[in-house]
């Protein structure tokens, strides 16, 4: 093997950042799951009893499912009942202020470079921060509720709007959607809420970070984001996890709902920990994410930067129920060592007029495989639909794996679905040609994985865009960091 | 005199080889041994050769059974349709349905380095002669489909074309077929073998300009493009409203040389193109544009095939297309990228306006990789108008016909804009406009 | 400035190069000549420090130094500058960034201070119009979608810029027409003078008719089998390259 071929090696083989454990008090079940099981975590969360009976029709649903097998990925059969469905921090988080958290939890935080404190109001970042599957501190709450705008845990918004959260819980994701979807239904734990009422623009970004710290845990948290008519929110989502050698399970849903003339921009920089360089250990990544464009000129767009998880299984998705509404999906998959990831995005136009945008931008190192996997869906009555695809897909070295599965559904001939699909690969030739002109390997090869996903980075926030950008350094490069 | 066509039976072979047979025999006093001989060789390969069905995935979405229906005779010299113009000066060959128009062509001024002939003097001259019959036999024995020997056993004057190396023309070369048949319907049979030698450098242009009635043009055009050379291949399909034509291009390609080949669509009742380009080596690059505009019952159908073999070649195309009132085109692109032809570039995109709920269009890109470091690229669109920009115009006073228009032209114009040589980008353009006008009126 | 002695190269245990001995000093224009598979293109990379190709045996010193110990980007910086017979894609760099970040790499590797962004923007708008080259050509991916020719006109941009003392040309002729084959050679013989040298590698005599080499050198076979001045490479437009190999 050549020289530039082992510095792609050594920059595509840099250990994971956010591996370490914390000491945390922590409360769990006993491993498995049942009614009983689903019954207690209800119980545990003072639920109200229509919940608690969403839950277990839900659960009663998945155990007649079966795991789907579609994905262009290969994992050991999960044991269901050898997982915890509930952990949380003992000491129950009902902080007036930042003092009163456990220490070794905001040191936790610190490492992670969470902006928890209020000395980080100057980011203005309002931050929720679930740990394991509890949503131990969210800042900004009282600012925010001055505007009206809800945002808190989704066990508060179960005690304090129930209202609206009988009215849109699982109304963009019915519970026996799929597989994973009703096994979050049933024994989901905690989350966000977000409400933006009608024509306020939410001044800040949103944000939550997930952390999964206690061991054989699975984490299913839920996430419900409202906007109402003539709103707008921006909303952020970072994950982490410690190094573990088994396989943890987290089974994510996410529904957004985006009334007339409203916009919801929702990020994801996901670091799951990816398993090690042989392959062992990780986070499998099982997550619906789906998003209803209700209103008329309403408008969801999804951005993602998925650099972790041993397995990332996830189609972020958008409805285009109102007319002239707007779909985007921002996508940059890095696959390492052994990683898999299936990813993609779902455009289903139902309204005239609407618009869908798909930038997906792959890439595969070590023996990773990476799939994209896309739909785009134009109904039969659904006039002039317009969508564009972008699939390219990076290969660096020459173990790894890149994939692109397409559907393109055209019921209406009004629509005009474009697509296009690129693989290249970073090699040898790349780093010579930049060396040649004098650049050090490093700042060839950011210059090349920079300069291929700018077109996602330039969809995230500014200060993401900075942190995804840092993380794919990470990801990708050994020898600086 | 036409050779009138005696139907036999209803085997449309049966009645080709009846023609031929009557043919040859009027034509033994006065043709070479080695054009009879060609000229027979692929009468044999025809007899052998199916005509493509819709079966075919080739020819899915065109039927050849008009093509085969008529009693086809044979144009004679002595018919003389209106003479077309030729694009813009330079050399220019004149035929008249597909017979050499000696007298109005510039075959006496031919500058240095340059030769065009019939293919029969071709084959006359000890220098051109073995190439000209590897390069002919070669095409016909294995053909790509039934009117390529159909082409060899009825071409008569064929052209013969050679560049020397290390020439570059600065004139350009027009070829113009005026065709036009006033009696039975004429199977008109052109036939251009282009030989272009290493470091030099030319362009042509073919226009096919119908003056009416019923025939057919099957062309067969053979290039060979020689190492570090480039060359420029313009096409302008002018036939007449109840003609028909099928065009077999095809083009060698050698190390480090550029071949474009530019497609103009407008005339003729069916119509099929097949542009295959082959490279032979490393360094080429091919560039290949249509745009083709479809009215009343207009069947315009196009296939190009791109074959990459060898590392580091570069391919473009673009086709675009407008369908409106009962038309249907097809466009079917064909990209292989083999397991060699690592650092290929290969770009293509086909888009498509259809203008009426009765217009028909089908469109099949087709990129197949077997190479891991290439960048390829390929993209289909069918769509209408963007009511949005036709508002946006009528709303500065422009009326909606007009403004429909001007946006049909811009989306055409997106290929004519790759023609980087201004008389024939600007005439290209006319023809368009001409189209468009037609076609509202 | 450069000199070659007895240099051998292999690639995956085949022998390209065998025996290559060259000197160029400063101020000489050395063309390098022969049928594809010769060697000329391995030698041009070798050069310029690309490892897949394996130096078996010999050496080469650039202005003293042992160029072989060198780094790519080190030899860039020593002012050794290769014009890519396949100029690299890079999507999503714009041109622009890249010679800055280019031409400040190596002006830091000479000791001399980065440029200040207007002072760049200014270099970078002089030479590019030098090469009539569009300025909005800058603002488009490194050679992504480039034609042929706009590829080996960016290579030259590149080089003017970098201001090499020994340029390499590896079959940048190659594929051009006329009129873009006489902008390159125009790029090459301003960059001309007493201190910087070319070593011009190429398929097709006709760039020597606007690049006049000093000496012309016939490779075949991975050895020089022919050296001498301009004439050479018309008597071997004469005669073929079947000339070269019966004498090989």
């Amino acid at each position: 093997m050549s020289n530039s071929m082992q510095t792609l090696e050594n920059h595509t083989s840099s250990e994971y950042k956010y591996g370490f454990t914390s000491n945390i008090d922590t409360e769990s079940f006993a491993k498995g799951l049942s009614e009983e099981v689903v019954r207690a975590i209800s119980a545990k969360k003072e639920e109200p009893e229509w919940l608690t009976e969403w839950r277990l029709s839900a659960y009663r649903r998945w155990l007649e499912m079966t795991e789907p097998h579609w994905p262009n990925v290969k994992y050991p059969a999960i044991d269901y009942q050898d997982i915890i469905y509930f952990a949380a921090p003992k000491k129950k988080p009902q902080y007036e202020s930042l003092d009163e958290v456990d220490p070794e939890l905001l040191r936790t935080f610190n490492r992670l470079g969470i902006p928890l404190g209020e000395q980080k109001i100057l980011a203005g970042v309002a931050v929720d921060a679930v740990i394991d599957s509890v949503s131990v501190k969210t800042t900004f709450t009282k600012q925010l509720s001055e505007l009206g705008i809800i945002f808190c845990s989704f066990s508060e918004a179960v005690k304090e709007h129930p209202d609206l959260v009988r009215e849109y819980l699982g109304s963009v994701v019915p519970p026996a959607d799929n597989y994973f979807a009703a096994l979050n239904s049933a024994v989901f734990s905690d989350g966000s809420f977000v409400y933006i009422p009608k024509g306020v623009r939410c001044p800040m970004e949103l944000s939550t970070y997930f952390r999964i710290n206690a061991a054989n845990t699975g984490q299913f948290e839920r996430t419900l984001i409202i906007a109402d008519e003539g709103s707008f929110v921006s909303y952020l989502e970072g994950c982490t996890a410690p190094m573990r050698d088994e396989n943890q399970l987290h089974a994510a849903v996410v529904e957004l709902i985006s009334k007339e003339k409203a916009t919801i921009k929702y990020s994801t920089v996901q670091n799951w920990y990816p398993g090690n360089k042989e392959g062992k250990g990780g986070i499998y990544n099982f997550v619906t994410k789906r998003g209803l464009c209700d209103g008329d000129y309403s408008k969801i767009s999804w951005a993602q930067v998925e650099t972790g998880s041993a397995i990332t299984w996830k189609y972020p998705s958008c409805i285009l129920k109102g007319d002239h509404s707007v779909g985007e999906f921002y996508s940059v998959a890095v696959t390492n060592n052994f990683q898999q990831a299936d990813t993609g995005t779902k455009m289903i136009h139902l309204g005239n007029n609407t618009r869908s945008v798909i930038i997906s931008k792959g890439i595969s190192a070590g023996q990773s495989q990476n799939s994209y996997r896309g739909q785009v869906k134009v109904a039969r009555k659904a006039q002039n639909a317009h969508n564009f695809s972008q699939c390219d897909s990076l290969l660096m070295g020459d173990k790894c794996g890149a994939h692109t599965f397409p559907y393109l559904e055209v019921e209406n001939p009004t629509a005009r679905v474009e697509h296009e699909a690129t693989t290249s690969k970073i090699g040898e030739d790349q780093l010579f040609y930049l060396q040649q002109r004098g650049l050090r390997e490093d700042d060839a090869i950011n210059m090349i994985v920079n300069g291929y996903c700018k077109e996602v980075f330039n969809e995230l926030p500014m200060e993401f865009a900075v942190e995804a950008q840092k993380l794919l350094e990470i990801s990708l490069e050994g020898s600086v960091g | 005199m036409a050779e009138t066509l005696q139907r036999n039976n209803t085997d449309q072979l049966t009645r080709f080889s009846t023609l031929f047979a009557q043919t040859e025999q009027s034509l033994n006093g006065h043709s070479t041994d080695a054009t009879r001989s060609i000229r027979s060789r692929s009468m044999e390969v025809l007899e052998k050769t199916d005509f493509p069905n819709r079966r075919s995935e080739d020819w899915k979405y065109t039927s050849v059974a008009p093509l085969l229906a008529p009693e086809w005779v044979l144009p004679s010299g002595s018919q003389t349709a209106p003479r077309a113009q030729a694009p813009g000066t330079g050399i220019t060959i004149h035929f008249q349905n597909g017979i050499l128009d000696r007298a109005n062509s510039d075959l006496d001024t031919l500058p240095e380095g340059l030769l065009i002939c019939s293919i029969e003097e071709a084959l006359e001259m000890e220098t051109e002669r073995d190439r000209v019959i590897k390069f002919l036999e070669q095409e016909i024995v294995t053909p790509e489909n039934a009117f390529i020997p159909l082409n060899g056993a009825f071409a008569r004057q064929g052209i013969y074309l050679r560049l020397k190396k290390g020439v570059r023309l600065s004139s350009d070369i027009h070829f113009v077929h005026s065709n036009e048949s006033t009696g039975a319907p004429l199977l008109i049979s052109p036939q251009l073998v282009g030989i272009i030698e290493s470091n030099a450098e030319m362009r042509i242009t073919e226009t096919f300009q119908g003056f009416g009635g019923t025939y057919l043009t099957n062309i067969l055009n053979r290039f060979e493009v020689g190492a570090n050379s480039h060359f420029e291949h313009y096409k302008f399909q002018l036939e007449s409203p109840a003609a028909f034509q099928v065009n077999n291009t095809k083009a060698y390609i050698h190390r480090d040389s550029t071949f474009s080949n530019y497609n103009l669509e407008l005339g003729g009742a069916l119509v099929r193109n097949n542009v295959v380009t082959i490279m032979l080596d490393s360094g080429i690059t091919s560039n290949l544009y249509g745009a083709f505009l479809g009215i009343d019952r207009q069947h315009l159908d196009t296939q190009t095939f791109i074959d990459h073999a060898f590392p580091h070649c570069q391919s473009n195309e673009l086709y675009k297309g407008i369908l409106t009132d009962r038309a249907h085109g097809v466009f079917n692109g064909k990209v292989i990228v083999r397991q060699d032809a690592q650092k290929t570039n290969a770009y293509q995109q086909n888009s498509n306006l259809v203008l009426s709920p009765t217009a028909v269009m089908d469109t099949k890109p087709q990129l197949e990789i077997f190479a891991d470091d290439v960048r390829c690229s390929h993209g289909a669109t069918i769509g209408q108008l963007d009511e949005n920009s036709v508002f946006y115009l009528k709303s500065r006073g422009i009326p909606d016909a007009e403004a429909r228009r001007l946006l049909q032209l811009a989306f055409l114009q997106e290929v004519l804009d790759n023609i980087e040589v201004e008389y024939l980008h600007e005439y290209a353009s006319d023809l368009l406009i001409a189209k468009f006008e037609k076609a509202s009126a | 400035m450069l000199e070659i002695k007895d240099l051998h190269v292999s690639i995956e245990d085949k022998e390209i190069l065998r025996g290559i001995n060259l000197q160029v000093n400063p101020g000489e224009v050395h063309a390098i000549m022969g049928p594809n598979g010769s060697g000329k293109s391995t030698l041009a990379s070798v050069l310029a420090g690309r490892e897949e190709y394996e130096v078996t045996s010999g050496s080469i010193l650039y202005n003293g130094q042992d160029l072989l110990e060198m780094d790519v980007d080190k030899r860039a910086h020593a002012g050794l500058f290769l014009a890519f017979q396949y100029p690299v894609e890079i999507p999503g760099v714009s041109t622009a960034t890249f010679l800055k970040s280019s031409v400040n790499a190596v002006r830091k590797g000479r000791g001399l201070e980065e440029l200040k962004p207007v002072d760049m923007l200014k270099l970078l708008r002089q030479k590019a119009a030098e090469l009539e080259i569009d300025p909005k050509f800058l603002q488009r991916s490194l050679n992504e979608g480039f034609s042929g020719g706009e590829k080996k006109r960016n290579e030259m941009l590149q080089m003017s810029l970098l201001e090499p003392s020994l340029g390499i040309l590896d079959e940048t002729d190659s594929g051009l027409d006329i009129d873009a084959l006489k902008i390159v050679a125009d790029a090459v013989n301003k960059l001309r003078s007493p201190e910087r040298s070319f070593i011009v590698v190429t398929h097709y005599q006709r760039l020597l008719d606007y690049i006049v080499p000093d000496f012309v050198h016939v490779l075949s076979q991975g050895r020089i089998v022919r050296s001498g001045d301009k004439s050479l490479a018309f008597e071997l437009e004469e005669r073929g390259y079947d000339w070269v190999r019966e004498k090989a």
